[in-house]
């Protein structure tokens, strides 16, 4: 169960008031908010913590990476820059939140469905991360930036699965992984987790990227090995060259949203749990 | 909206000012109605938000003026942040983060648009 936040301190953003904006200090803040808030847990059950701390990378706005994405076999045209949430921007923050061990380790891995729990989680857990995106707004607003979050942005939108603004390519500009083969993001703290970005006109010190190719930590994509997500997924929407989105949402459709009608979830999560990437690094050969 | 806050309002002023930081404004998600109430596990199908320092970030927001009332000073600050909470709404209601979602909500199957679009992402 999550811890209540100290009655004393109130909501999380007042601490840390007179702290640097460094990355570390960025991570804490994250780290204490989902340790203490608690809006971090499943409304059902025992009400186990639906989050973990973040990892959390820094990416200048200028970035020369940002004007790739607009390219048609990147993200697209659709997508934009920093600068067109918020005027001035310097600085974009990305954090990926790992799921929780209780939440992992629920999911069967013999089962064609997801666990109640990672149903659960992937809602009510997409809340908090919007929880996370608002309060780091508010962190760097009271260190007198301004900040806006993409997402939660009313112009924001997608169309065909392109979004405007692609929380997966920031974080991999930020520094904080690299994508798979299951066209889910890589981290130190496995892929299985979701990921939120803010941008701000605080110039804040960027992180540095330690892999150079957008499939670096993917052992599929550098030599051949592994492909497990492959086979885990129970659709087949993931095969040697990629995902495909139509099959993993028609997935998620005509197969988990009945199972889970009364209860009003619907995705799956095969290819984020019981693999060699979901809660680290997978090792590929020589490392 | 107006009510849960004049209500927090009327109480944190009483025999002083003594703001509450465990008070949050909580959101049905069938209708959008807002109440009070103090922080604890979210509730299947509710969103909340923190009062002081979530939704009014400026310390001593909600303490009244000489003469002022609470319905006067929560029609002033829920002004301030009706949109904001408009928004954030549509996304805390919604089943990812691709957005205002035309009004959908999590339990509904996505549909195609007639662009051809589809409303929901999945994954």
């Amino acid at each position: 169960m999550a811890k209540s936040s100290n009655p004393k301190s109130g909501y999380i953003t007042r601490r840390f008031r007179e702290t640097g904006l460094d990355v570390g200090t960025i991570a804490d803040y994250l780290g204490e908010l989902v340790g203490t808030d608690p809006r971090n847990a499943l409304p059902e059950g025992d009400n186990v913590p639906i989050w973990e701390a973040p990892v959390v990378g820094i990416a200048s706005a200028a970035d020369p990476l940002f004007d790739t994405l607009a390219q048609p076999h990147v993200v697209g045209p659709i997508h934009v820059k920093a600068d067109h949430w918020l005027a001035g921007a310097k600085s974009v923050i990305s954090f990926f939140a790992p799921f929780s061990r209780e939440i992992k380790q629920s999911y069967d891995r013999e089962s064609a469905l997801p666990s109640l729990e990672w149903v659960s989680g992937r809602l009510n857990g997409e809340v908090f991360i919007n929880v996370m995106r608002r309060s780091l707004v508010r962190f760097l607003e009271l260190r007198g930036g301004r900040a806006a979050a993409p997402n939660l942005d009313p112009a924001y939108k997608a169309l065909n699965w392109l979004p405007m603004w692609s929380e997966r390519h920031v974080a991999f500009i930020a520094g904080v992984g690299t994508f798979g083969l299951h066209a889910g993001l890589l981290t130190e703290k496995g892929a299985a987790g979701r990921i939120g970005s803010v941008v701000t006109d605080l110039e804040l010190e960027p992180t540095p990227r330690p892999y150079t190719d957008i499939y670096e930590y993917c052992p599929w994509m550098f030599d051949g090995t592994c492909g497990a997500c492959i086979r885990r997924c129970p659709v087949g929407a993931i095969h040697a060259g990629g995902k495909d989105h139509r099959i993993c949402v028609t997935n998620g459709d005509t197969n988990i949203r009945p199972e889970f009608k009364e209860w009003g979830y619907h995705s799956c999560g095969h290819c984020q749990n019981n693999l060699p990437c979901s809660d680290r690094l997978p090792k590929r050969k020589g490392t | 909206m107006v009510a849960a806050i004049a209500d927090y309002v009327l109480q944190v002023n009483y025999r002083g000012y003594r703001p509450d930081p465990r008070k949050v404004l909580s959101v049905r998600r069938t209708d959008r109605t807002a109440w009070l109430r103090n922080e604890g596990i979210p509730v299947r199908w509710e969103v909340y938000y923190y009062i002081e320092g979530e939704l009014f970030p400026k310390e001593g927001a909600t303490r009244l003026a000489e003469g002022e009332s609470s319905v006067r000073r929560a029609e002033a600050l829920v002004d301030e942040v009706w949109d904001q909470l408009w928004a954030w709404n549509g996304y805390d209601f919604t089943p990812t983060s691709y957005g205002l979602n035309k009004g959908k909500y999590s339990d509904e199957a996505a549909t195609s648009t007639s662009d051809g679009t589809q409303d929901v992402v999945h994954g």
